[in-house]
């Protein structure tokens, strides 16, 4: 899995990409995280899923079925479309044939900042058996 | 004096209230919030549990609260309880344990700025945590 901070489309405000190796629901999350169901922290952990697997932007299905007629490489389309930097698209479009989902996410926790931000949603997120 | 560039805005603050049937420590703090010590994102806890300790201002046993149908107690400054957080403390009460009182600061790190704006209330037959805003 990989994630790039970039700066979201008209908003000063950074974001992130999620090139996902795999889909997860939400109880492996909470698996993963080795936390309990209805309790405070499993209520945190629930906002981050929703919050990127509900209402995130799939961009890599997004470009497939509305866009790649108009913009024709995924790179192109980034770049055009979402402002990101030439050195950011290509990044992003290099690893998207093995991501079976890229998600344009905007933390909203606070903690989410940063590189502390990406490692944690690393740990979270990457797939079973990964160290 | 603090000199902070890029956004700027204003410092929170927030008070917090532990019912504890027994002494607070890390394993049990990590418990009572719901998650495991050897979790893969347990630091965000530690930064939480750390924030907690550092930000207990007034520790008392329940017996030493005094009148609790006084309509302000003093935890090193006056707080008016609802009724709600009354009739726990003295369920509590009848069980022994202590009370503990502190602040949360958005000043100081990511971390206890996020748990500072946040709110909630964490509860099971040891502590209870009452984190949320302004309520009680």
């Amino acid at each position: 899995m990989e994630i790039f901070p970039v700066t979201l489309e008209y908003e000063w405000e950074q974001g992130l990409i999620l090139c996902l190796d795999e889909f997860v629901d939400e109880d492996e999350l909470l698996r993963r995280a080795n936390v309990k169901k209805g309790t405070y922290a499993a209520g945190i952990l629930s906002k981050i899923y929703r919050n990127i697997f509900v209402h995130s932007v799939d961009i890599k299905y997004e470009f497939e079925k509305y866009y790649r007629l108009e913009y024709k490489t995924f790179d192109r389309y980034l770049e055009r479309r979402l402002f990101l930097t030439a050195e950011e698209s290509a990044s992003i479009a290099a690893v998207s044939d093995k991501s079976v989902a890229i998600l344009r996410y905007k933390p909203h926790q606070s903690f989410l900042s940063d590189e502390y931000g990406i490692d944690f949603l690393q740990r979270l997120l990457m797939p079973k058996g990964d160290t | 004096m603090k000199i902070r560039s890029g956004f700027v805005t204003n410092s929170s603050s927030t008070s917090f209230l532990i019912i504890a049937k027994e002494e607070l420590d890390r394993e049990k703090f990590f418990d009572l919030m719901g998650i495991a010590p050897d979790s893969p994102i347990s630091d965000l806890f530690d930064a939480f549990y750390g924030a907690v300790i550092r930000g207990v201002s007034f520790q008392a046993s329940l017996d030493d609260l005094g009148d609790l149908d006084d309509p302000e107690i003093s935890f090193g400054r006056h707080a008016a309880l609802s009724d709600y957080m009354l009739t726990k403390i003295k369920e509590a009460r009848e069980s022994g344990g202590q009370i503990l009182y502190g602040t949360l600061s958005s000043e100081e790190d990511t971390f206890e700025a996020f748990f500072c704006t946040d709110s909630f209330e964490a509860e099971n037959e040891h502590f209870y945590f009452n984190g949320l805003n302004c309520v009680w």
